[in-house]
């Protein structure tokens, strides 16, 4: 099997959710940096969001670690959140990266890889899979029964970080869609009718779209935080030292 | 009966019955951080923490049903 690395519409949108972070983050720390007290609203928005992140996400989840790692997992809550948002803005050819598997599987396994390199580097291989796979505080005989369903719970993290931003993009693309079909097909039939009370019916489907829009730009910004919160739940989990 | 209305019948019946069951964990998730947060504020942080947690671990079983339904309704043959 050959390995496909051709630019997809999806590749691109990724670079333009890379740039983009990159762009808002640089601009709005300058911003912040030259006025500390009258710096408008785009680097009032920005101090907001790293504040929420940090405090929220890396402050709450990694502790003394935080100041380290703060990097990495508000950088993952950025780019995820502007990759989320991206196939939501009505710009044509705009689609949103997140809702391919293949984006958010890869998201999952670097967060996975990152989470037991560190742990790994932090008590030793040995130590690691001890902790990772042998009971704490169980019977020898059940510990080693143990060892396949530790793996399946370890195994079982990125998969569910893959399937969760994966399916409710994707989910949330399903049900704008099905609501503007709606509209096109059902709305303009209605609009043709003699009776108003039955044309007024035909706006319906356009005012949901409307306000799952609206709900979409929320599930968005929650996705990836939990995304996010989650990485940092993991990375912290190998950078105890003990349970 | 076609097998593949079968299959369609099946992701329907999957998705409906892991939102059911979504729905009750995550209502009862919320209700919970809402009562013990509005009878001890000061715990906020705590409760906000351990209730996205909550939050993921139950969305998680409706996403896994979600796939299956997708894997149904996609089957080929």
């Amino acid at each position: 099997m050959e390995l496909n690395l051709s630019v997809t519409s999806e590749v691109v949108m990724l670079w333009v959710a890379g740039a983009l972070t990159l762009m808002a983050l640089t601009i709005g720390a300058r911003l912040v940096a030259r006025s500390a007290a009258v710096s408008g609203r785009f680097a009032n928005l920005v101090d907001a969001m790293v504040g929420f992140a940090r405090t929220s996400i890396a402050e709450e989840f990694l502790g003394e670690h935080s100041a380290r790692w703060f990097g990495f997992v508000g950088s993952l809550f950025f780019f995820i959140l502007f990759c989320n948002i991206l196939g939501k803005l009505p710009i044509p050819g705009f689609e949103t990266p997140t809702a391919d598997i293949n984006v958010t599987g890869a998201l999952a396994v670097m967060v996975f890889v990152v989470a037991q390199v560190v742990g790994m580097f932090k008590l030793g291989p040995i130590g690691y899979f001890k902790k990772k796979f042998l009971l704490p505080g169980a019977p020898m005989l059940l510990r080693i029964l143990m060892i396949p369903i530790m793996v399946l719970v370890l195994l079982a993290e990125p998969f569910s970080l893959a399937v969760r931003l994966f399916a409710n993009m994707f989910a949330g693309h399903m049900v704008m869609l099905t609501f503007a079909t709606a509209e096109m097909v059902g709305g303009v039939w209605l609009l043709h009718h003699q009776n108003w009370a039955v044309k007024s019916v035909a706006t319906l489907p356009f005012a949901l779209t409307v306000i799952l829009l609206g709900f979409e730009f929320f599930v968005a910004f929650i996705q990836a935080f939990i995304f996010a919160l989650l990485s940092a739940l993991y990375l912290s989990e190998s950078l105890e030292e003990h349970h | 009966m076609d097998p593949r209305a079968l299959a369609w019948l099946g992701s329907g019946v999957a998705i409906g019955f892991a939102a059911l069951g979504g729905a009750i964990g995550i209502g009862t998730i919320f209700a919970r951080a809402i009562e013990s947060s509005a009878r001890q504020p000061e715990a906020l942080p705590l409760v906000q923490r351990l209730m996205f947690i909550g939050f993921a671990l139950v969305e998680a079983q409706v996403l896994y049903a979600l796939l299956i339904a997708f894997m149904l309704v996609f089957k080929k043959a």
